[in-house]
């Protein structure tokens, strides 16, 4: 099972580049590409918070549970 | 003051120091061959006390056959120790043990000084410094099965050689049965429990890192 971040789906209707993301969240691209390739292990309220606002959204709109099955 | 930093510099120049005098000790001991070493020498613990003999022959017997295996002898009364020169024809085994410890040596301050210089950086916790926690703990484990090795070796040299009843002249008592778990043994097993935490703290610094 996995946790899915839809930023890029995101990103593209808000019509943002990813380094204006990085810095109205005030992360690095680094750490925001680590969001966005599905590497991160964790992700702080605080930086949930700031995507959210940056990007206008709900957290549902970011995260998406896909199970085992539905990854088969 | 911070004395952290003070205790990481002061840790290090030790470590150097010592790493120099141990490279320094490695090349005597190649180099000079048995013209300084003791490596024939025999270390014989008695209970010399009460005894006031200097005379090596008076504290313990050299068993029939054998006296041209013995060159001589040397007691230290104060230290209480009794020290047999055995022929060239006898392998004792000093100098090599004393070769192994000298490396064993070098190679555990080269890892205790990369600990120590890392810990001045933000990769205290990494692979590396697990890796070199892990070898110092089964390097003394090891080692201390290698000393047990030769002091049991070293007790079936006295038994081969000297009389270990002779106990009517002196109150003597010869210590033929070493110890296996030694500070050293014991030390390495601490060290690998450490490592473990190193383990922990090296996967809970991965995942920090992976915590956007």
């Amino acid at each position: 099972m996995s946790i899915v971040i839809n930023l890029d789906v995101m990103l593209a209707k808000r019509k943002m580049q990813s380094k204006e993301l990085a810095e109205a969240v005030g992360i690095t691209l680094a750490n925001l590409s680590i969001l966005k390739t599905g590497k991160a292990k964790a992700i702080r309220f605080s930086t949930l918070n700031a995507i959210c606002e940056a990007l206008d959204c709900q957290p549902a709109d970011l995260l998406e549970f896909v199970s085992d099955e539905t990854d088969q | 003051m911070n004395w952290n930093k003070l205790l990481i510099v002061y840790s290090k120049y030790v470590l150097i120091l010592t790493r120099f005098v141990l490279l320094g000790a490695l090349v005597f001991v190649v180099v000079s061959g048995d013209r300084y070493m003791e490596s024939h020498m025999l270390p014989v613990q008695l209970d010399l006390s009460g005894s006031t003999s200097a005379d090596w022959s008076d504290q313990i017997k050299v068993r029939s056959g054998y006296e041209d295996s013995v060159v001589n002898g040397r007691v230290h009364l104060r230290n209480q120790s009794l020290r047999v020169e055995m022929s060239d024809s006898v392998f004792t085994g000093g100098k090599v043990q004393l070769l192994i410890m000298i490396v064993w040596g070098i190679l555990l301050t080269h890892f205790l000084l990369g600990i120590v210089k890392s810990s001045a950086t933000n990769s205290f916790f990494s692979a590396k410094n697990l890796w070199r926690v892990r070898f110092i703990g089964f390097s003394l484990i090891v080692y201390s099965f290698i000393e047990y090795g030769f002091e049991k070796y070293r007790a079936y040299l006295i038994d081969r050689f000297f009389e270990s009843d002779f106990i009517e002249a002196t109150n003597f008592s010869v210590n033929i049965l070493p110890s296996l778990f030694d500070s050293k043994f014991v030390i390495g097993v601490i060290v690998l429990i450490v490592a473990q935490a190193f383990d922990h703290g090296l996967k809970l610094e991965r995942e920090q890192e992976l915590t956007v």
